[in-house]
């Protein structure tokens, strides 16, 4: 009685082992790699056509672009838009640091895990100010005036950089995720 | 003896289905505001919620609600800049958005808690009912064959023989 016991307890942990194993593959939540997917789209709803021929855009020309975040981080995120200008000579952000350029706008938004949220980022050059041999823009961006504080050389490219902040909850803080830029040049 | 190896085999196989924190490389930080600590607690209650595994359309649906919550915050700080005493309506609009955000995230977060673990009590109790009949079946599959013989020999209908097939 005592031997059957015993091979009942052998048997008993062998098959234990399997359907433990079998239950917890079952139940673990299956791994991901977490990640926020951001997008800008022109007016027409595509990668491409942010602004006129040649990357060019007319004073006073209305330009209609979209951020879109797609958070697949796995839970709810609290996502932050952080908008710069910049030009040719400036630093921009890298893959672990934003850039140091002043922000020209900064919008915040929940985003639910598998869902994708858009901002809107209309803007229009309303006027070209030249001091000391750099020109500087006046831009309607989202129906407010700004005055841009970096200046280009005439002729030469300027930049809107887009970065990511994600709030991290353990450290109540929002962090740099990451980056995008699109170039353009104004033309009178 | 076997008892307490039992439970700590269970117990094992418990802790170790919790799935670890992931981690994420940090760059620079900003702060956010101190007065809309409501709204980041809602957030955090929300997204705990979330990780547990609360049903997505109702994380979205208090997504939604902290969205809105946050536009209150927002248009509360720009009133707040220009001087407007109408903005501390909108944080109070705000602060009452996130409190209801946050029990309702609770309620969530509970209600997730309970189900992923009777999932779990269920996943494991299966697996050890199936190791019993398990071994069971192999300790005593000798007697399977003989079992089967006395219930085909108890279901057998006895006939008695007529007296005239006896004679013939």
């Amino acid at each position: 009685m005592k031997r059957k016991a015993s091979v009942f307890l052998v048997l008993f942990l062998f098959f234990l082992s399997i359907y433990a194993a079998i239950a917890f593959y079952a139940t673990t939540p299956k791994p991901s790699q977490p990640f926020i997917g951001f997008g800008i789209y022109s007016h027409e709803g595509q990668l491409l056509g942010y602004t006129g021929p040649n990357s060019t855009v007319v004073l006073n020309q209305p330009n209609e672009w979209r951020l879109n975040v797609t958070n697949k981080m796995g839970s709810l995120q609290f996502v932050q838009v952080i908008s710069r200008l910049g030009n040719q000579t400036t630093i921009p952000p890298n893959a672990t640091s934003p850039a140091s350029l002043p922000v020209l706008a900064n919008s915040t938004m929940f985003v639910p895990n598998q869902n994708t949220s858009l901002l809107s980022f209309n803007w229009t050059i309303t006027a070209v100010t030249p001091s000391g041999g750099l020109d500087y823009l006046t831009i309607d961006l989202n129906g407010h005036s700004l005055n841009s504080t970096l200046g280009s050389p005439a002729g030469s490219p300027y930049r809107f950089l887009f970065e990511i902040w994600t709030f991290n909850t353990s450290l109540d803080r929002f962090q740099y995720y990451t980056w995008l830029q699109i170039w353009f040049n104004v033309r009178n | 003896l076997r008892t307490g190896l039992f439970v700590l085999l269970v117990s094992l196989a418990l802790a170790s289905s919790f799935p670890a924190a992931s981690t994420m490389t940090i760059a620079q930080e900003t702060p956010v505001n101190g007065s809309g600590n409501q709204l980041i607690i809602a957030f955090q209650a929300v997204q705990k919620a979330d990780s547990l595994g609360a049903p997505a359309d109702q994380v979205a649906k208090l997504s939604a609600q902290l969205n809105n919550a946050l536009g209150y915050y927002n248009t509360a700080v720009e009133l707040a800049a220009q001087g407007n005493p109408t903005a501390s309506e909108y944080f109070q609009l705000s602060n009452q958005t996130s409190t209801v955000v946050i029990a309702k995230a609770l309620i969530l977060q509970s209600d997730a808690e309970n189900s992923r673990r009777n999932e779990l009590l269920t996943a494991y109790i299966t697996a050890i009912v199936a190791a019993t009949m398990s071994a069971l079946l192999v300790l005593e599959y000798h007697q399977i064959p003989n079992f089967l013989r006395k219930r085909k020999l108890l279901n057998t209908k006895l006939r008695l023989r007529d007296s005239n097939e006896t004679q013939g």
